[in-house]
């Protein structure tokens, strides 16, 4: 009877090394090195210059003296951080009560026509966004028709600060819910069960159980829709005109308008310093520990 | 005779390599660019689109040049002087540059002045108002007054009236850009003669004054021509401030609004070559080609409505447009001319505070 052969064993040859997700050291370094060099080009260079030239142009330090002392300067710089806050608030809200209801549903149409509601603003220009929404609230839009039939007096909707708000907020509302989509996903929903189960009421079950989860991924959305609500242009200037003081508007006006880079520059600077600083408290307030957590 | 060594052999095809380069990009000796390209600082359409079927498409053709068009709609004056920063002068021309805009630039030394001969030629065909040191007037229009026939019943028929709050208590619209236009419409409403704006120094705290009682009554300040009919279109004010070829537009589409050019402000445009531009020569035959044919400045103004220099063009025009044009003397006798040669060396003052009048 012929025998089987000997099975090879671990020392007697070489095996190739077991495939790994992971790549060494050394290789990462040299994949993620483009996208170094062009953040180092694109985004680091930029914003250093930017920093730099504000405070060795024009007038140095003055130029930041001159737009915290010019009242539009002022009136900019606090519309669009009241603004951005209140957009950041009405969008997480609005974004997470639909995100919500994207991960519960069991009915697929509703998902369905949900997600098509996140997406759809994503599907425009920002111009005809804009414009859709001014037409709405014209005051011979279909809003105004619709009070007119209700017997109540029109309302003058169009180039107020209420109506910056409603388009930003529908600009915003898809990143909202996206991030916050995300987040809920990772909530064993069987923990709101189990709350209820034990008799807490849905309101409690909410507060107790699910927010302190979600909190993390709440403040970082609220943080990434704030640090974009800063930079808006087109809506304040389409719903808004051109009196609507932002800080986009103003700075847009001293590049292209005034040609006066020195004031633009340091514009540019406190807006950033603004984003950062909205960042770096998001952070604290959510803690190092639960922010590695969540995007562990 | 000798062999060639390899030395001067090598030197040799290192000539003859620079050569074939040199003839082949037709370029060396020269800045970099072709001659026979000219680069022209344009407002987009339909400007560019005018100005190529009404000019460049044969003057191109009687000087195989090729003009290239770049859009640079109302931030000319910034993209003229990042050139100068970066001293690399892109642009040969700019076509209907803004009054505040065209004067700035060459009191900063940026656009090229006409040479003594030549202003002297442009003087004689297209009248001395409409030449400048640095160019003639071209794509002219009138701030105007306008004023929806169904939502009104009278209109203001001066500018006066148009800051009159208590006799036209309506909803307003106002520049929101262009300051010294803006403020030229408060110097007459305040009681300036239209024959005194373009020499009397602007008196920024007293316009500002006259533009702060009207500003309760203003809705809203728009930024461009498409915003100024989009608000007039959809009736969210009644009553404003219009560039002159915008509101003849919305009229010819519909749209029931009285013009009044009574105490409007003059907004002249310019054509100039910029300072230092790369084919200087071609730019200022394109001028001189311009200011020479006013059937082509007819085919412009025909597309655009807006004014061309040469009186003789009026006579190509339909009336019903030539009616509507700023440079039309029965237009421009109404309207107040900005005083921009003080602008010019006062812009910074003015601007900031029309800023701060606006968004403060």
């Amino acid at each position: 009877m012929a025998s089987l052969p000997a099975l090879p064993s671990k020392d007697s040859e070489h095996r190739a090394p077991a495939w790994s997700a992971v790549l060494p050291n050394r290789w990462a370094l040299l994949l993620v090195l483009p996208l170094l060099a062009m953040l180092l080009g694109f985004v680091v260079y930029p914003l250093a210059k930017l920093m730099i030239d504000s405070l060795t142009t024009g007038e140095g330090l003055g130029n930041y003296a001159a737009v915290l002392e010019s009242p539009a300067g002022r009136r900019a710089l606090i519309t669009t951080l009241l603004s951005s806050v209140l957009v950041s608030a009405v969008a997480v809200g609005l974004g997470g009560l639909l995100a919500w209801h994207i991960k519960v549903s069991k009915s697929t149409l509703v998902k369905a026509v949900l997600w098509l509601a996140v997406l759809a603003p994503f599907w425009m220009g920002t111009v005809v966004k804009n414009y859709s929404i001014v037409i709405l609230l014209s005051s011979e839009g279909p809003l105004d028709k619709g009070l007119e039939l209700l017997g109540l007096a029109p309302v003058s909707w169009l180039y107020t600060s209420t109506a910056v708000a409603l388009g930003m907020v529908y600009t915003m509302v898809p990143y909202a819910a996206f991030s916050l989509y995300g987040v809920f996903l990772t909530i064993d929903r069987s923990l709101l069960d189990a709350a209820r189960g034990l008799g807490a009421s849905r309101a409690r079950a909410i507060s107790s159980v699910m927010l302190p989860l979600a909190m993390p991924g709440i403040l970082a959305s609220g943080a990434l829709v704030f640090a974009i609500s800063l930079g808006f242009y087109v809506t304040p200037v389409l719903l808004g005109g051109a009196q609507a003081p932002f800080m986009a508007s103003y700075i847009q006006d001293y590049i292209f308008t005034f040609y006066d880079y020195p004031i633009a520059s340091a514009a540019s600077v406190i807006l950033l310093v603004l984003a950062l600083l909205t960042l770096g408290l998001a952070l604290v307030l959510v803690g190092r520990g639960r922010l590695q957590r969540a995007a562990a | 005779m000798q062999p060639m060594s390899w030395g001067r052999s090598r030197r040799a095809l290192g000539a003859l390599a620079v050569l074939s380069i040199c003839v082949g990009l037709g370029a060396c000796g020269s800045s970099g660019k072709s001659s026979s390209t000219l680069t022209i600082g344009d407002w987009g359409a339909p400007i560019d689109e005018a100005t190529q079927k009404a000019y460049t498409n044969q003057f191109d053709a009687e000087n195989h040049l090729k003009s290239q068009f770049v859009d640079a709609p109302g931030v000319q004056l910034a993209r003229v002087e990042a050139q100068n920063q970066a001293k690399q002068i892109q642009w040969d021309a700019v076509d209907s540059l803004d009054g505040g805009s065209a004067y700035t630039l060459y009191a900063k030394g940026q656009l090229a002045p006409l040479p003594a001969a030549t202003k002297m030629r442009f003087e004689k065909e297209l009248g001395a108002q409409k030449v400048t040191p640095f160019g003639f007037s071209h794509g002219s229009l009138g701030d105007v007054i306008v004023c929806n026939t169904d939502k009104m019943k009278s209109c203001p028929s001066n500018m006066a009236q148009f800051y009159d709050t208590k006799q036209f208590p309506q909803q307003r619209m106002f520049g929101g850009i262009e300051p010294i236009e803006a403020v030229t419409t408060a110097e007459v409403a305040a009681g300036m003669p239209i024959t005194q704006t373009a020499t009397t120094p602007v008196d920024v705290k007293a316009v500002i004054k006259t533009l702060e009682g009207l500003k309760p009554k203003i809705k809203v300040f728009w930024q461009s021509g498409e915003q100024q009919q989009q608000i007039m279109r959809s009736g969210e004010v009644p009553l404003g401030i219009m560039w002159s070829d915008r509101a003849y537009q919305l009229i010819s589409q519909g749209v029931k609004l009285k013009v009044v050019w009574t105490g409007g402000a003059y907004e002249p445009s310019y054509w100039a070559v910029l300072k230092g531009a790369p084919n200087s020569t071609d730019a200022s035959k394109l001028l001189e080609f311009i200011a020479s044919h006013p059937k082509s400045e007819a085919t412009w103004a025909e597309i655009v409505h807006d004014s061309v220099p040469n009186p003789l063009a009026l006579t190509y025009l339909p009336p019903s447009i030539g009616s509507q044009l700023a440079d039309n003397p029965m237009n421009l006798e109404q309207l107040a001319t900005p005083n921009f040669p003080w602008y010019a060396n006062h812009s910074n003052e003015l601007n900031t505070a029309y800023e701060n009048f606006l968004r403060g």
